[in-house]
């Protein structure tokens, strides 16, 4: 058992084959960053932001990130019931459903428009949203889509994800 | 670790690398692994005191570097205190300077 003081600086790690393929898909990402949006800290707000992004993923609980997450808590019951079975085709469905409800969508755009209210750099937040919820931050139309669409290639970033939470 | 955590992390590793492995975010990085029952934990916040200091070369924190002395101390700060809430403010107090450490090192160099 480890020392008291020393425990709580243990991090959990991901099974070596998912670290692997979450690398590989991280890397992807990457190579569509700009280098001008590479390691370039314009300003304090930035910097917070990563700082804040960094402690959300490093906690081992509490933290915006996982409010973000909640957000799918908002989506329909269906694509929720289909994401808990790992079902990506039922997901599939369900939001685009979801996305050709026009009542539901707009509610949902403004949440994904508030959650991207981040002063990091515009290709970072969708990338980092990508993770967290869409494909992007566009209209919950569009991201609703094309997470659809996501979901049915089963190879994509969102899917890889999904499948493996 | 869940899987969008470690994403995340990977991203903006890859994106600041510099950032992300600099000894003062290593620091801060551990830190923000702290539940809040080992923020209370005088044992931890005398480590996070200690690589504090190693790191930014601040002695602001040095009375709690020791973890003998730190029960004592926190003791005699808490009187009057909520039973905790010394060392809770503590770590938050760290946290805060090594925030505006790294703002300062890095947002001033990498200006254009």
């Amino acid at each position: 058992m480890s020392e008291p003081g020393t425990q709580a600086f243990s991090q959990p790690k991901l099974p070596d084959e998912i670290e692997q393929r979450t690398q590989a898909v991280v890397q992807k990402w990457l190579d569509t960053i700009p280098p001008a949006d590479r390691a370039m800290i314009k300003d304090p707000k930035q910097i917070r932001s990563v700082l804040n992004l960094s402690k959300s993923a490093e906690a081992p609980g509490e933290s915006h990130l996982f409010q973000i997450e909640d957000k799918i808590g908002d989506m329909p019951d269906s694509a929720a019931v289909a994401m808990r079975e790992k079902d990506p085709t039922k997901m599939a469905e369900a939001f685009e459903r979801f996305a050709n409800d026009p009542v539901k969508v707009s509610e949902e755009t403004d949440k994904v428009k508030n959650i991207a209210k981040s002063t990091l750099p515009e290709s970072l937040r969708k990338a980092v949203l990508s993770i967290i919820l869409t494909e992007g931050e566009r209209s919950a139309v569009g991201a609703f889509r094309e997470y659809a669409t996501a979901l049915r290639k089963q190879n994509t970033v969102t899917t890889t994800l999904n499948r493996e939470l | 670790m869940k899987l969008r955590q470690a994403a995340t992390l990977r991203l903006l590793e890859g994106l600041y690398s510099e950032l992300m492995k600099d000894p003062l975010m290593v620091v801060y990085r551990v830190m923000a692994r702290q539940t809040r029952e080992s923020k209370s934990n005088p044992r931890n916040v005398a480590d996070m005191a200690k690589k504090f200091q190693e790191v930014t070369g601040d002695k602001a924190f040095e009375e709690f570097s020791d973890a003998a002395t730190v029960e004592s101390v926190v003791a005699e700060k808490e009187k009057g205190e909520t039973p905790g809430s010394v060392l809770y403010d503590v770590v938050n107090q760290i946290d805060r300077k090594l925030m505006k450490a790294i703002e300062a090192k890095f947002v001033s160099s990498a200006v254009v």
